[in-house]
């Protein structure tokens, strides 16, 4: 085969398999820009006007913000950013004692961090309901914030990467008069950048994607975050279809657009960038 | 400026003894030299100086007040680290003011301090520079830079010029002895260059495994050390030692040899194993020399000539000639050790036998 033949068939395979991840999410969005009865309509027998979005209709949108979406939305941005910033400060500070001091029990301390992120949460979902109950958090936001602030994996990331700061920096710092939270906060963090913001969105994508956790911890459903808020799509009334892609749709939007411009930190933290002396 | 004092300083990680009790007085505005070989405990000891260990036991004292409990800020010394460890992120500004930052020292003060150090050490231009964008040395003047802001009473340089090359290793070590005329500060400096300690130090201070070796100004060590380490660690070819017995009559018989050498010290038992140490420099080559060895190499350094050579049974003698010397067919030297520059070592116990 030549080369500029070998090229195209190359090319057709994989525009062939990108149509076929990127078909359901276009249809998904589209499908929330239709009327609810339209949109089996030209799938069964298949025609390529599935594929567009025609008749054009806000009425998804209209009507998931008529039925409260927009207080889900931000129920769960508020959770979300009070997870992350506490949970910046609390896992920050965790990673930086584990790094820089040894102290009787680190390891044993250490592994139980990491066993921490290993287990699935439904393992632990029925004892944290009982410390929860037992404080009176049901139904309070503090139940969705508060287990979700310490996270062993975000531990885990700080320790890794102020585990690699060369010591003399904090020597340095410290025969300045630096205390520990100032060589924390002066020295640590500004070289950490990327894998603050790994932890950020890793904290925020966690709670923004609870969703056994809310169901148990708010029995009320007063307060209503996403993923519950986008399941009662599903039953409360004949299944709007259309409202339930348009809710997806916001929901996928949101972290995509904190992603995005953060993508380049994001990655590189993860990379365990090196340090610039 | 302050003086020091070290009073039975001991230092163990773990049951490892690091620092063995070194007992050691630097005078106000001395410019004092740690030399040893690699992991001798001079960086564990400097540490234990500014505070970043903990001492085991024993006192360090600092313008004669005991610090060995008090905070590494607090003990007014700065330390220039042999990675500069300058902060990535900051510039050279920022990087020099961090310190006054983090003690709320006036801006308007800390600018002035700052301007003054830097145009001391030439980095006026480069302020607002990232480290990233500096060469070696100019790392190495922000590393001092940020040393000398604190006006510390004590510097402490650990190895500072090991990571420049060999012309700038020359010229920052004339700024540095410039520096001390010029600050009049006290100052400890490491390092395992014996150029470096011979050029700097008001004193060396040769360590080794922990124990202080000798203690003196640099041509004392060179010309009278106490002991055999101190003599094999200075000079360069290194001192030549011949183990020898001591004779009926009281002169040394170097070991393989058929010839016997002359003593410089009297009364020495008889049967008695010493060594014989004598430098490069002072092996007299003469065609009529007591002592015969074949040549194994010749190193031309233009100034200077080494001359390599093997008495017999491994035992290696250099010689050094300050005029041009060439082979010529030559194989074997001839050469005298002139009594007054050879001197004898107990080969037991290492020690210079004087008298
Ligand atoms: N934190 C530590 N824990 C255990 N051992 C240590 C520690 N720091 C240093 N040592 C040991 O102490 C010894 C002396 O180390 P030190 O760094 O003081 O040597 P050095 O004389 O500065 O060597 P170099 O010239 O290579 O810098 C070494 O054997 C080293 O392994
Ligand atoms: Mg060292």
């Amino acid at each position: 085969m030549p080369p500029v033949l070998r090229k195209a068939v190359l090319y057709l395979c994989l525009v062939a398999a990108a149509i076929i991840f990127v078909l359901p999410l276009w249809w998904a969005i589209l499908s929330s820009f239709r009327p609810n009865d339209a949109i089996f309509r030209d799938l069964f027998p298949f025609t390529p006007r599935a594929l567009w979005p025609e008749p054009f209709t806000l009425d998804a949108y209209v009507a998931i913000f008529e039925r409260g979406f927009g207080a889900i939305i931000a129920n769960t941005l508020l959770v979300a950013a009070l997870t992350t910033a506490l949970g910046l400060v609390v896992n920050a500070l965790a990673g930086f004692a584990f790094a820089l001091f040894d102290f009787p029990g680190k390891s044993t301390v250490l592994g139980i961090v990491v066993v921490s992120f290993m287990l699935p949460f439904e393992a632990i979902a029925m004892p944290l309901y009982t410390v929860v109950s037992q404080l009176g958090w049901i139904d309070h936001v503090a139940a969705l914030v508060v287990p979700s602030v310490a996270n062993g994996l975000a531990v885990f990331l700080f320790y890794q990467f102020f585990q690699q700061v060369p010591k003399d920096y904090s020597e340095a710092a410290r025969l300045e008069g630096a205390g520990w939270l100032r060589i924390l906060w002066s020295v640590y963090v500004p070289l950490s950048l990327p894998t603050c913001i790994s932890a950020g969105l890793m904290l925020f994508i966690f709670q923004w994607e609870a969703f056994l956790w809310p169901l148990l911890a708010m029995p009320a459903q007063q307060f209503k975050v996403i993923q519950v808020g986008m399941a009662a799509f599903q039953d409360q009334y004949t299944t709007a279809w259309n409202q339930l892609f348009g809710a997806a749709v916001i929901t996928a939007l949101i972290p995509m657009l904190l992603l995005i411009p953060l993508q380049r930190y994001y990655v590189q933290g993860l990379a365990g960038s090196g340090i610039k002396g | 400026m302050s003086s020091l004092e070290l009073r039975g300083l001991r230092k163990h990680f773990g049951p490892v003894e690091i620092i063995s009790g070194v007992e050691l007085k630097i005078a106000e505005g001395e410019l004092v030299v740690f030399v040893g070989p690699s992991g001798c405990g001079k960086s564990t000891l400097l540490r234990l100086i500014a505070g970043l260990e903990t001492v085991s036991a024993g006192e360090v004292l600092i313008g004669g007040r005991d610090v060995t409990k008090v905070d590494p800020a607090k003990r007014g010394v700065a330390m220039v680290f042999q990675s500069y460890a300058l902060f990535p992120h900051m510039t050279v500004r920022q990087n020099m003011g961090f310190g006054m930052r983090v003690n709320r020292v006036p801006k308007a003060e800390a600018a002035v301090k700052i301007e003054q150090a830097a145009a001391l050490l030439q980095l006026t231009p480069l302020l607002e520079r990232k480290p990233a964008q500096l060469s070696g040395g100019q790392r190495q003047r922000v590393a001092i830079g940020r040393a000398l802001v604190r006006q510390p009473d004590v510097f402490l340089f650990d190895e500072p010029l090991s990571n420049l090359d060999a012309e700038l290793r020359v010229q920052m070590r004339t700024e540095l002895l410039a520096l001390h005329a010029r600050l009049g500060a006290t100052m400890i400096y490491v390092t395992h260059d014996q150029i470096e300690a011979m050029t700097l130090a008001d004193r060396i201070v040769v360590l080794r495994a922990g124990r202080v070796e000798q203690i003196g100004a640099p041509l004392e060590l060179y010309d009278d050390p106490d002991n055999l380490f101190v003599a094999g660690f200075l000079g360069s070819p290194r001192m030549n030692f011949l183990p020898a017995e001591v004779q009926p009559d009281g002169r040394l018989r170097p070991d393989g040899m058929s010839v016997d050498l002359p003593s410089p010290v009297d009364g020495l038992e008889p049967g008695c194993r010493v060594v014989v140490g004598c430098r490069p420099e002072n092996v007299e080559l003469t065609d009529t020399g007591a002592i015969q060895a074949s040549i194994k190499s010749v190193e031309q350094l233009g100034n200077a000539t080494f001359v390599h050579a093997d008495c017999g049974a491994g035992l290696a003698v250099a010689a050094e000639l300050r005029q041009r010397w060439s082979l010529s067919g030559q194989t074997t030297l001839r050469f005298n050790l002139p009594i007054a520059q050879t001197q004898v070592f107990d080969a037991d116990t290492g020690l210079r036998i004087r008298k």
